[in-house]
């Protein structure tokens, strides 16, 4: 049996990780979460994920750009989704590609978009 | 009769207290914009907000005092024994399966998919007030707290289509 893809979810609301976690794990996926920046970027060298959801807004304003930006330094190949609320009038207006970002999901989400774009981006075997 | 959220926060000692006297009131309270935004100010007052070195338990109070407030109202109509099973599964997603299971050979079992629809109206209507609210840090509180209720409105509405 194939390893499932595994996903990292970093999010300051224990609440959103754990729901979101749920979810995924009741769709098939490998989830781990983190609940700051910080911590996301310690799991995120530990299990080596296929996908990244990460927010914005943590210890710091902008600790999900600073996540993504890490990541994309050391593994530019991965996707990082950006999972916040600040809309979707500004998401189209401060460059989430250029900070790390491969595109984002407003809160709350759709989770059958979401699914849909996880699925497109499962590593082919 | 209403009951003004954000007085009954400035009066609470403490959130727990807030909680229990929010469930006491079984639902019937006002939740316009105006209270969404007068109760944020009465959170912000207690917990002002920081942009470096966040204090992250604070931030997570929010999250918590608004989908508390939130649910609470979501379950305004329904019996106390169906506002207790989607309080503990939302509270513990991971045991909604679970909790469901036993729901379902519960008295008001055979109603589940009926509650559910009702559930899942009452949020909807409550972000549109949400959404409502002007940008700022109360609303991105709210939709957190929103969030998360819609992410578990999303998996009970997997666990149930599966057991049908």
């Amino acid at each position: 049996m194939p390893d499932k893809t595994k996903v990292l979810v970093i999010d300051d609301d224990p609440a959103i990780c754990v729901s979101v976690k749920a979810i995924l794990e009741a769709s098939g996926y490998e989830v781990f979460t983190a609940l700051s920046g910080q911590e996301g970027l310690e799991l995120f060298r530990q299990v080596k994920p296929d996908l990244v959801l990460c927010d914005m807004m943590m210890e710091d304003i902008d600790a999900g750009a600073k996540v993504a930006g890490v990541i994309k330094k050391e593994r530019p190949e991965l996707p990082v989704f950006l999972l916040s609320t600040i809309g979707e009038a500004t998401a189209r207006t401060i460059g989430l590609d250029e900070l790390g970002f491969n595109g984002v999901f407003q809160k709350p989400v759709n989770f059958d978009l979401l699914l849909s774009v996880l699925e497109k981006h499962r590593p082919k075997n | 009769m209403s009951k003004n959220l954000a007085d009954l926060f400035r009066t609470a000692p403490d959130l727990e207290d807030f909680f229990a006297e929010v469930k006491s009131l079984g639902g019937n309270f006002s939740l316009t914009t105006e209270d969404l935004m007068a109760l944020g100010q009465a959170y912000f007052e207690r917990y002002p907000e920081k942009f470096v070195q966040r204090n992250l338990d604070e931030v997570r109070l929010g999250y918590q005092l608004t989908r508390f407030c939130l649910l609470e109202k979501a379950l305004n109509d329904f019996p106390e024994e169906v506002k207790e099973f989607f309080r503990q599964a939302f509270d513990k997603p991971e045991a909604a399966s679970g909790l469901l299971e036993t729901f379902r050979l519960s008295t008001y079992g055979d109603k589940l998919q009926e509650y559910f629809v009702q559930l899942q109206a009452s949020l909807f209507e409550i972000k549109t007030t949400v959404d409502e609210l002007p940008k700022g840090m109360i609303k991105e509180r709210f939709l957190g707290g929103l969030s998360t209720l819609h992410n578990v409105v999303y998996l009970l509405k997997i666990l149930i289509s599966r057991n049908c």
